[in-house]
């Protein structure tokens, strides 16, 4: 199908039909294949979802999307136009009148009780319907759905197949949706009965149409008070995925200030966890110093240097070297004991802190050893993070060497790394769905894919020119073409490109905007996308 | 090895179908062979139970299990059943778990794939009443005494409680009465029998909406040790609905001693055939011109639930409108009243037949003052060789004054009535009859009642008890197209009537695998409908009870007695044996 944005002036055929539309606690996600996390939700400290699905009778040809909250279609017969910008409201207008259909579901997110859920509607006049949604026999949300045109309902529970959570081998394959409300109408409006709960958006736009399409995403996807992993599974506050976020774009943050004062004065409770009521994580407290900057971690010097002793009495053995516990880090499906990332995030923060007192810069300078020690024996695709956070670890020569056997073992034609040798006995070529198998045994994460063609670039952007477009392409390809369209997804199988895992991510839209701002003219690589 | 046996049903001392009746009719024979070793258990449901149970204080070997569950919120009552043997029943509160039935539901779901999400109240309630069954189970296990008891599960209302228990030490045995999907088929016109194992049951359970309970009753049959039915004919669906064996077979008996003697059922006969005759008299005078034909006729009946197809009513009706077309072509004298014993909907009594009855009553009451006077005239006319008696040889002037007074008091619309009771418009009795022409009119020699309430001996029309009034009819018809056993036309037979059934009657089944029939006075004619087209049933149906109307009174006697005799081979003394047997073969393998 031909797709549009009119924030970029872009055209091009998309590779899949899926489409997010979020306004603070709202979002939409839609696609023709089923799936319990595509349909219509509101953030209710959990998502939670009361749209099953929203359908069409006319067959879309073409899509433009406006914005991260409007979009519009050209079908077979009539023109739509879909949008979130009023808060709190659901709006479909068409040219012709259209036949619109709804159906319903009342459930948190990740809830697979189908018996937890129940519905009640109200007709309040022909083309007005009140719904009544219940979970656990307390009432979650209402809405009202109004039409230009009559409303028909149809009671009852519908079964309904999940093709695209089958696809990603998930334990549920079914699930039942509730009622079919149509209208023969040219405007429907659906309006949640709430008064959303709102924090702001955390980046600067820029006056670059390619930085803003994607800082306008990202500002977009804020609940409360945080930046998610990413959506739809990710909307909790992954501590790793949005301290990476913000360092990565750290010169469009608003108010850094405020920012990292959730996690200034929440040190207590986050500093050893992936995310609330999480597991252990060894990289948040790194993060969190790699973020502060030096102004605030010299006055609060005493705090974090007192954390930073819990987390080396937690995370380091006698001999100082690391003894992560399972999960750790953020390559969680695997049983890391000693991670490079790890050291190298601990070395940041020991040299941050080496500028008030002498003992962290000989701390700092024993892990620099080790760190160099660690990957002259053996490096993995982290070797991407070192470079990036610590590139001074060695000489430029000594790194391209290294990058050169690195991309040898890790490079995929298609414009990726993989998470693992490719020559290894436990590579995964093909993404696994739920199964969490492949994650970091062979799929290739964009992030990383970002982050390696920035650091390619640094090395030698002329050597490495034709690797670094491909990892662009890749990454353009994803967010424009493949996946939700507009957002960048959370990887791909390693044989193939393909938009996987977590439909929308942001350190993996963080990483491309970084990569694509240290181009001076970014605009040839959607030309060369373009049709 | 446990030498204790349970049964685990929803209607323990709670009446609510035929699954009481088995429970309640056989439960003194259990316990004369378990004594004290046996028990069921139910749901207890406050004031309903109450009518059905005596308390008692539990014995010492349960006190701990009681306490230990009544700290965890189950409330576990002991005591007696209220019938006959008085056996020793656990009823079991399961107020606790109403509040989490979707969160039973969800365990359900995930561990045995049921889905529940198209339920209500009749489901819910037998789900948490069994939850808290298998708390008790839980409990019970834990004494080295109750380990490998044999527990018995009716029905899927009590599947539940298999399932829930299923990690528990106990010997499982899960019984079908009939498939829920089975019912749901057959009420919907579904003619599955010739296609039972071609079809897709869960497709099917979930077209109907019926698909928790059919999961419910698969999965309960899947996992039990022991998988048992009532007859062939619900082994055949079970197997092919539930695809699990069935292990065994259980027929139903009932209890012959409530039922009169054939030398009482003679006498009453009369007596009950007197009262229907004179109802009929009363019911149907108004509106013909000549006198209604009670003698030379015949008093037929069906009765049962409302189940149109299921209980085989439609065929019926439409047999008994070729029936009265067949007898007004041959210019019959015989007549047949035939009485619909299935409680309805109504919207009124019939004010109009009560009146007229009343008013019948009321003059035979008037008349039976008179008799001392009518018999001397009547005496005195004979003496005096008058044989033609005129009116006024029988009555003086006021006399006839009175009998007319009382007989201006009777209604009359235009037509019969069909009914006792005023029915909704779109009654499915009153349709069919009518599209059969069967109208209730003079000429008409097939003439219905339709009796929509539950009789009793006060009821104002028949004032007869369901027993004593099929006592006085002939012929009882019941071509059933789903009965998985077929109490009614057991109880039929018991009462010393003839009856016609179907193939697709359990316990006909039974009867033509144990050769019980006799040949010349069967007393019980099986009707034949499996894999039949309704026209050919509906033909063969008339022509069966046009035979039954020509037979000779002898005849009549004969099949009436063999009736008696039919039913005497389900006394539960003798079929008892099987549920017997079954338990023993249990506990001696598992010793």
């Amino acid at each position: 199908m031909k797709l549009n944005y009119l924030e970029l002036n872009f055209s091009g055929e998309s590779l899949s039909d899926k489409l997010f539309l979020k306004n603070k606690n709202l979002w939409l996600i839609l696609s023709k294949e089923k799936s319990r996390f595509f349909g219509g939700f509101y953030f209710k400290n959990q998502p939670f979802r009361f749209l099953d699905s929203l359908e069409i009778s006319s067959l879309p040809k073409e899509i433009t999307i406006f914005s991260p909250t409007e979009i519009f279609w050209e079908t077979d017969r009539n023109q739509i136009y879909l949008s979130l910008k009023e808060e709190n409201c659901l709006e479909i207008k068409a040219a012709n009148l259209e036949e619109i259909s709804l159906s319903f579901d009342a459930n948190f997110i990740f809830n697979d009780n189908p018996f937890l859920r129940f519905i009640k509607e109200e007709k309040l006049n022909s083309s007005t319907y009140h719904f009544f949604f219940y979970f656990d026999n307390q009432l979650i949300m209402e809405i009202l759905v109004e039409s230009f045109a009559p409303l028909n309902f149809q009671t009852g529970w519908f079964r309904n197949f999940l093709d695209f959570d089958s696809k990603r081998n998930s334990s549920l394959k079914e699930w039942w949706s509730y009622g079919k409300l149509t209208s023969k109408t040219n405007c429907l409006k659906i309006k949640i009965l709430e008064t959303a709960c709102f924090s702001g958006e955390i980046f600067n736009l820029t006056n670059n149409k390619i930085f803003d399409f994607i800082l306008t995403r990202l500002n977009s996807l804020i609940l409360k008070n945080y930046l998610p992993a990413g959506f739809p599974w990710f909307f909790e506050n992954w501590f790793r995925d949005e301290l990476l976020s913000l360092y990565l774009l750290k010169d469009y943050l608003k108010d850094k200030k405020s920012i990292f004062s959730n996690y200034l004065f929440n040190l207590e409770n986050k500093w050893q966890f992936n995310k609330e009521n999480g597991i252990l994580a060894a990289d948040t407290l790194p993060l969190i110093i790699l973020n502060i900057d030096e102004e605030d971690l010299a006055y609060y010097s005493v705090v974090f240097k007192k954390y930073l002793r819990f987390w080396e009495e937690n995370f380091l053995d006698k001999n100082g070297l690391l003894k992560l516990p399972a999960k750790a880090t953020w390559m969680d499906t695997l049983e890391k004991n000693e991670s490079l990332e790890i050291y190298t995030l601990y070395l940041k923060a020991l040299r941050k802190l080496a500028k008030f007192e002498k003992i962290y810069k000989e701390k700092a300078d024993f892990y620099l050893k080790l760190l160099k020690q660690k990957i002259k024996e053996e490096y993995d695709v982290n070797l991407i993070l070192v470079y990036f956070l610590l590139p001074e670890v060695f000489s430029k020569k000594e790194w391209l060497k290294i990058f050169d056997r690195f991309l040898v073992d890790y490079y995929l034609p298609w414009g990726g790394v993989a998470t693992q040798k490719i020559n290894s006995d436990k590579f995964i070529s093909q993404h696994t769905g739920e199964n969490p198998l492949s994650y970091h045994s062979g799929d290739s994460w964009y992030y990383l894919n970002n982050l390696l063609a920035l650091i390619l670039k640094d090395l030698n952007e002329k050597k490495y020119k034709f690797t670094i477009q491909k990892i662009i392409e890749a990454s353009l390809t994803d967010l424009l073409k493949d996946g939700v369209l507009g957002f960048s997804s959370e990887l791909s199988s390693a044989k193939e490109r393909k938009s996987e895992g977590s439909l929308i991510q942001t350190w993996s839209m963080s990483s491309l905007l970084l990569l694509l701002s240290s181009f001076q003219n970014p605009d040839i690589f959607f030309k060369s996308l373009s049709d | 090895m446990s030498k204790y046996l349970f049964e685990v049903s929803w209607e323990v001392a709670n009446k609510v179908g035929g699954i009481y009746t088995v429970l309640s009719s056989k439960a003194k024979y259990i316990k004369e062979k378990y004594g004290n070793d046996y028990f069921l258990i139910g749901p207890y449901l406050g004031a309903k139970t109450e009518n059905e149970f005596h308390f008692l204080q539990p014995p010492s070997l349960f006190g701990e299990i009681i306490s230990s569950l009544q700290s965890k919120g189950v409330m576990v009552y002991y005591g007696e059943w209220l019938i006959e043997g008085r056996p020793q029943v656990f009823l079991i509160d399961f107020q606790k778990y109403l509040s989490e039935v979707n969160y039973l539901k969800y365990e359900l779901w995930v561990k045995f794939g049921i889905d529940s999400l198209r339920t209500g109240d009749d489901y819910n309630y037998p789900l948490a009443w069994s939850r808290a069954v298998s708390d008790f189970f839980e409990e019970l296990t834990k004494r080295e005494e109750f380990k490998n008891s044999l527990v018995h599960f009716h029905e899927w209302l009590s599947g539940f409680a298999l399932l829930f228990s299923l990690n528990f030490p106990l010997i499982k045995i899960f019984m079908t009465h009939a498939t829920v999907l089975g019912r749901s088929l057959a009420e919907s016109n579904i003619n599955f029998w010739e296609k039972l194992t071609t079809l897709d049951p869960l497709n099917l359970a979930y077209q109907y909406q019926i698909e928790a309970k059919h999961l419910v009753e698969k999965n309960s049959a899947e996992k039990a040790d022991y998988f048992v039915t009532v007859s062939s004919v619900v082994k055949d669906e079970a197997e092919a609905f539930l695809k699990r064996k069935v292990d065994f077979l259980l027929p139903n008996g009932f209890d012959l001693s409530r039922f009169p003697t054939f030398e009482e059922i003679s006498s009453q006969h009369r007596k009950n055939k007197q009262a229907i005759l004179e109802f009929l008299l009363y019911f149907f005078s108004p509106y013909y011109k000549y006198s209604c034909p009670v003698k030379n006729s015949f008093i037929f009946f069906t009765s049962g639930r409302k189940e149109i197809r299921n209980k085989g009513f439609d065929v019926l009706l439409k047999a008994l409108g070729l029936l009265n077309k067949k007898l007004k072509s041959e210019n019959s004298e015989k007549n047949i009243f035939f009485f619909i014993f299935v409680p309805d909907e109504i919207k009124d009594v019939n004010h109009e037949v009560l009146n007229n009855l009343m008013v019948y009553r009321g003059l035979e009451e008037y008349l039976n003052n008179l008799k001392n006077e009518i018999d001397a005239r009547l005496l005195h006319a004979v003496i005096h060789q008058k044989f033609q008696v005129e009116t006024d040889d029988l009555f003086s002037k006021e006399e006839i004054l009175e009998i007319q007074r009382i007989l201006n008091q009777i209604k009359k619309s235009d037509r019969a009535p069909l009914s006792t009771h005023l029915l909704p418009e779109n009654n499915d009795f009153v349709r069919i009859l009518t599209n059969e022409g069967l109208l209730n009119r003079e000429e008409d020699k097939v003439k219905v009642i339709l009796y929509p309430v539950y009789l009793h001996s006060a009821d104002g029309f028949l004032n007869l008890n369901y027993y004593d009034a099929i006592n006085g009819c002939h012929l009882g018809v019941f071509p059933s197209y789903y009965e998985p056993w077929g109490y009614t036309p057991l109880e039929t037979l018991a009462a010393g009537v003839m009856a016609i059934t179907s193939d697709l009657t359990g316990f006909a089944n039974y009867l033509e695998e144990k050769r019980l029939l006799k040949r010349d006075y069967p007393g019980l004619w099986i009707l034949k409908r499996k894999n039949r087209r309704d026209e050919e049933v509906i033909q063969d149906l008339a022509d069966l009870m046009l035979r039954i109307i020509k037979m000779e009174r002898i005849e009549r006697i004969q099949n009436k007695y063999e009736a008696r005799v039919l039913a005497s081979h389900f006394n539960w003394e003798e079929m008892i044996k099987n549920y017997l047997e079954l338990y023993n073969t249990i506990f001696k393998k598992n010793k």
